[in-house]
């Protein structure tokens, strides 16, 4: 028998495990094993290997998991308190944003106004409809960063 | 049938879609009854990957408060263990780079060593589960060979996935997972070889 048959039939034996071979190889393959004491050895210890591995158990301890299953129990509490905390702020943004946008030409018009009645500067005017704009969003993001300097607190 | 057929596949659907909305919402009854399924697969992934038993057990807790906090990007179409698994390896490689005890090449280079084996001549990380004496044998095995030749063999021969699965979980080719499986599996066999029983 060449030495080259030997090569192959070693080759499909490990390509059958890994990625399957096609009908016409396990046929090869198959009356290869027939006729070859050698490689049909190798067949078995390499079945006798996999076997093995696949009947290695390895168990998680049950004490690791218990503990794992508290602190997700608890991280997710933690989760979900913050998730409700955030719904007033949610709306709170959703509110102010939908009068800003509604309101900003009206208001523009107003301080607009304002500032031709009082002879300002447009530049000033300008500047304190600026602050009107921002004003919502500075204070929600500074409820926003006290609320998580609390959560942090709270947590230490 | 087809009639089976289609109410086993309903019933999948229905699961999955449970398991979908459990994981965005961050149900802890669903996170309780994936920990109770999966503990043993991903104890035992992680131990191929670190071969060593207390950094799996710190990284098995770590892993769950992943999936907890990142549920909401999971997807329908993904295969939960793809995911915990690709979790957990992500959870390793961060341990690998803040630790530097041992060096990231060698769990993402096979041929400059084992990664995160134990010390030669120290207890294989698979010992304690292993009841028969092959098992230690296997188990002595294993931690003799690469890490992430350990890692493929794993994923593709105890929990049965499938090369793009394995593929997707370590973020290599597809011709990459192939040929550490050839390798692996070669490796394996001579050492079980020399191993007295």
């Amino acid at each position: 028998m060449k030495p080259e048959n030997h090569e192959r039939a070693r080759h499909l034996l490990t390509a059958r495990r890994v990625e399957g071979i096609n009908s016409s190889e396990r046929a090869w393959l198959e009356s290869h094993l027939a006729t070859c004491a050698e490689c049909s050895n190798a067949a078995q210890a390499l079945d006798a290997v996999i076997q093995s591995l696949r009947s290695l158990p390895v168990v998680a301890d049950s004490e690791l998991v218990r503990q794992t299953r508290l602190a997700v129990r608890s991280r997710a509490e933690e989760i979900q308190t913050s998730r409700t905390r955030s719904v007033p702020l949610g709306i709170a943004t959703a509110v102010s944003s939908a009068l800003m946008i509604f309101t900003s030409s009206y208001v523009w018009q107003l301080f607009s106004w304002f500032g031709s009645i009082a002879g300002v500067p447009s530049a000033v005017w300008l500047v304190g409809f600026l602050v009107w704009w921002f004003l919502p969003a500075t204070i929600l993001a500074a409820a926003a960063a006290w609320r998580h300097n609390r959560i942090d607190w709270e947590e230490r | 049938m087809d009639a089976v057929i289609f109410y086993f596949e309903n019933l999948m659907q229905h699961d999955t879609a449970r398991l979908v909305r459990g994981l965005h919402s961050g149900d802890p009854e669903i996170l309780d009854a994936l920990i109770e399924t999966y503990q043993h697969r991903l104890m035992r992934y992680l131990l191929s990957v670190t071969g060593s038993r207390p950094m799996a057990q710190d990284l098995f807790q770590e892993t769950w408060l992943h999936v907890l906090e990142r549920g909401t990007q999971y997807r329908s179409q993904w295969k939960f263990e793809v995911w915990l698994f690709s979790i957990a390896r992500h959870l390793v490689i961060d341990e690998a780079r803040r630790k530097k005890a041992t060096s990231l090449q060698d769990l993402v280079d096979p041929e400059a060593g084992v990664g995160f084996d134990p010390a030669a001549g120290g207890p294989s990380p698979f010992d304690e589960t292993a009841a028969s004496e092959e098992g230690r044998r296997v188990a002595r095995v294993l931690t003799g060979i690469p890490a992430l030749y350990r890692e493929v063999l794993t994923l593709r021969f105890q929990d049965e996935l499938g090369l793009e699965e394995i593929a997707s979980i370590v973020k290599v080719p597809l011709s990459t997972v192939k040929s550490r499986l050839y390798r692996g599996l070669d490796a394996l066999r001579r050492l079980m070889e020399v191993e007295p029983i």
